[in-house]
């Protein structure tokens, strides 16, 4: 027996899991879209009057925030020591917990999230036609530039409410977002102090257009190195280190 | 054969004193073996330790060949641990077995179906919906139907009715074999009465006896009498009704049967003779 992955364990613990947060997601679901529907879309119609509605600002405000609950309570489980005793004794391997709750809250939401706004999307347009025939209804487009590349921003911060999920009990999505505040915070204050010489002291912005100092550190190695790490490290550096924080549950 | 072998165990709770310091454990397979002790004694702990809940600071804990600290799925799956209190999913018992025994390739579904019969249990019944003892004669069927090697049972039979006791002891009884092996750990002396063998005694971290009932008659007597005389071969009295329980030191080979209460209150009130008395068999 393959005790670190075995494909059909595997099948078994998803299926679970589906199971058992299938009400949990189901109301996420009804929120998310309910409140795109009559906030996000009539409200917004409705006060400003556009000329043209897309929906790809919904979208992506939808996408993010959706799937930071729904990754913050991948390891819910765990938040008390009952729940966690039961979750901790089942025979699945450390890994095969990961994966699957990796799966389902980073690709599994991107596609199902896609799909069923697509989907509203499509049944919004014509509501939205009837009400305010004045504006036009752009379709949605799951493929277009911006979608796209939400879906790899998601990727690449997800995997930080993952991480809060593993180390936190209780309330992990606030406790989570102060952590970012705190950690950027002192990285924004290194930055400064650290590059603050070197800049205010050769750069300057002539107009408002015509930046010396933005431009300048848009070539910065700092700013291609943070690029770099944000695109390429975040995200598996956050997973290994959700993987680390469930492998050490104690009850 | 050697089922748990525990050596040199350290745990503490955070920077507390340690709870258990230089433990040593070895359990073999085939038996009922009841593990008791005070309040705060360490049960619990130590059950965590074996089920690989909890990590020891140092020490070596090996169960089945494994290190419970890996948790791995080979280990979970010969390993059922029922724990005093617990929560379970909101589903029905259907759904439960449909869902969880699969994780177990031993699980018997025959064996599932007698003993929530055993205990009346209703298939289609939420769990939810179940009173605390019915939930744990429910996780008791299910840990048992598993045919896992090792069962760990934490006060079972708190929150169980009378009749609901005597059902458990006998589905205990019948789910055992030569191949499993048990560790009932119980306040409830009374209730484990014939049923655990050997007894294991834990107090303040340490164990202080690991003996078999065929050890403990060969080595103790217990005797009744109205008044107390001191002699040598008494290990412990206790009195109570106008008679007096003597423990002494079984010289005349005689047979006697001395309840789990009086064992235990002899071992943690007479530390230095016992651990005298059985040091040989060690």
């Amino acid at each position: 027996m393959n005790n670190q992955f075995d494909i059909s364990r595997f099948w078994k613990f998803m299926k679970l899991q589906l199971f058992k947060n299938r009400k949990g997601v189901f109301m996420i679901m009804a929120i998310t879209f309910g409140m795109l529907f009559f906030v996000g879309f009539m409200l917004s119609v409705f006060l400003e009057h556009p000329e043209a509605y897309d929906h790809t600002e919904s979208y992506v405000s939808a996408l993010l925030m959706g799937g930071f609950i729904i990754s913050s309570l991948a390891f819910s489980e765990t938040d008390r020591v009952l729940k966690r005793i039961g979750y901790l004794m089942l025979p699945i391997s450390n890994l095969e917990r990961f994966i699957c709750m990796w799966l389902l809250t980073s690709i599994g939401w991107l596609i199902v999230f896609t799909i069923s706004f697509t989907i509203y999307a499509l049944i919004a347009n014509p509501i939205g036609n009837l009400i305010f025939p004045a504006t036009s209804f752009k379709v949605f487009n799951p493929f277009g530039a911006i979608a796209r590349q939400t879906m790899l921003l998601y990727v690449a911060l997800q995997g930080i409410f993952l991480l809060g999920a593993a180390y936190f009990r209780k309330y992990v999505l606030p406790k989570t977002m102060i952590s970012i505040f705190i950690i950027l915070g002192i990285v924004g204050l290194v930055l400064y102090f650290s590059l603050k010489e070197q800049f205010l002291a050769d750069h300057y912005c002539t107009t408002e257009d015509e930046c010396e100092l933005v431009d300048a550190f848009a070539v910065h190695p700092v700013w291609y190195m943070a690029k770099g790490l944000f695109w390429f490290a975040l995200a598996p550096l956050t997973w290994i280190l959700s993987y680390w924080g469930l492998k050490e549950q104690e009850a | 054969m050697k089922l748990i072998e525990i050596s040199d165990l350290l745990y503490s709770y955070g920077s507390k004193k340690p709870l258990f310091d230089q433990l040593k454990l070895k359990l073999e397979t085939g038996n009922i073996y009841g593990l008791l002790g005070k309040n705060g004694a360490g049960k619990s702990t130590l059950l965590k330790i074996i089920s690989g809940l909890l990590f020891p600071e140092s020490g070596d804990v090996s169960v089945m060949g494994h290190r419970p600290i890996d948790r791995s799925p080979s280990f979970l799956q010969d390993v059922f641990l029922l724990t005093e209190e617990f929560e379970l999913p909101s589903m029905s018992i259907k759904r439960y077995v449909q869902f969880y025994a699969c994780f177990y390739p031993k699980f018997s579904e025959e064996l599932f179906q007698s003993f929530i019969e055993e205990f009346k249990l209703d298939r289609s019944a939420e769990l939810n919906s179940l009173s605390y003892g019915q939930k744990k004669k429910f996780l008791l069927s299910f840990g048992l139907a598993t045919n896992s090697q090792l069962v760990i049972l934490d006060e079972p039979t708190n929150g169980l009715d009378i009749p609901s006791k005597s059902q458990f002891r006998k589905v205990v009884a019948r789910a055992m074999d030569n191949d499993r092996t048990f560790i009932i750990s119980t306040h409830q002396v009374r209730d484990m009465e014939g049923l655990i063998d050997p007894i294991i005694i834990l107090d303040e971290g340490e164990i202080i006896f690991n003996e078999g009932s065929e050890s403990i008659t060969k080595k103790l007597k217990v005797t009744k009498s109205a008044s107390l005389v001191e002699s040598p071969d008494m290990v412990y009295a206790e009195g109570g009704f106008g008679s007096y329980t003597i423990v002494s030191i079984n010289d005349d080979h005689s047979e006697t049967n001395m309840n789990l209460e009086t064992l235990f209150n002899t071992a943690i009130n007479s530390k230095e003779r016992i651990h005298e008395i059985f040091k040989g068999d060690e």
